[in-house]
């Protein structure tokens, strides 16, 4: 199966690379325009998060690299086509530790006037995803997403417990069927 | 992204033609500073040809429902796409505004 991978630096001017990168990606495998969508919205929601708070860039290369990094800066996009219609996406950055399953949520019953100005991104990247995991290895964060053209985007209140199923499942699946 | 802002009486209409997203939405942002600056405080959002939304374009949709509220005024949106729809849903917008068909329904709403 054909895998894309593109580097990025800390840099919001390469978002438009990220979006080109997952365009032609898409239109390689024929991806459903639903599920486009949702990569490109989940693919950016993480760059923006780990440009501006994983490497302390507020979008231009100069203040970028002033961030809690160690090293140079190292973020990566990998995406994977899953048969028959779905999405692998890796997402790779070697800032300082973030767990997006760790980040508050945020209340969506709040009327205008008390709801706070952003602070919707990682529940956008969380919601748009059928499953995701999230690991800490050798210095870097590690978040995959299982994308689906198919179907609703996650309901409400059950991230954690139904994403956890869900990867199971779908690793069960991989798995020889009899254990004994 | 392409901004068009058309008077409609005290309305004006903002249409958004393309992407908003962590790139563009500064662009919007500052055409709504500007328009509530020149008092202008109800706003329908013209959506049919906006391809994509991300975070940073729902954050100056909200910051435009708290501009224009604080004056006493509103905003409305009118059609909104499916792709579009979904971003809304998910972020807990659509009780925010009201999301309508036509740009009659939304000059109405804000009348």
């Amino acid at each position: 199966m054909r895998t894309s991978a593109i580097l990025l630096r800390p840099d919001l001017n390469d978002l438009d690379r990220l979006q080109r990168f997952i365009r032609e990606c898409c239109d390689r495998h024929g991806l459903d325009e639903t599920l486009h969508n949702r990569v490109q919205l989940a693919c950016e929601e993480w760059f923006v998060n780990v440009v501006k708070h994983g490497f302390g860039g507020s979008g231009s290369g100069e203040t970028a690299s002033a961030g809690g990094a160690a090293g140079e800066p190292d973020i990566s996009v990998l995406l994977e086509p899953a048969p028959p219609d779905g999405l692998t996406v890796r997402l790779s950055d070697n800032g300082p530790p973030f767990n997006p399953d760790e980040h508050p949520l945020p209340d969506l019953t709040l009327p205008a006037e008390q709801r706070p100005i952003g602070g919707l991104g990682v529940y956008l990247i969380l919601k748009l995803a059928n499953a995701h995991r999230y690991a800490r290895t050798n210095g870097r964060n590690e978040l995959t997403l299982h994308m689906k053209p198919d179907g609703q985007h996650k309901t409400e209140g059950t991230r954690t417990g139904r994403n956890r199923n869900e990867l199971d499942r779908n690793t069960a699946r991989r798995l020889p069927d009899h254990p004994h | 992204m392409n901004l068009t802002v058309t008077p409609h009486g005290d309305c004006r209409i903002i249409r958004i033609e393309g992407r908003l997203d962590g790139i563009t939405s500064p662009q919007l942002e500052q055409e709504i500073l500007r328009l509530c600056e020149e008092g202008c405080h109800r706003l329908a959002f013209e959506m049919d040809a906006l391809d994509y939304v991300s975070s940073a374009g729902l954050r100056v949709l909200l910051l435009a429902v708290k501009k224009t509220r604080a004056a006493g005024g509103r905003v409305a949106l009118y059609g909104v796409g499916p792709a579009i729809r979904e971003v809304l849903e998910i972020s807990g917008f659509l009780s925010l505004f009201p999301v309508l068909e036509t740009k009659e329904e939304a000059l109405n709403s804000l009348a």
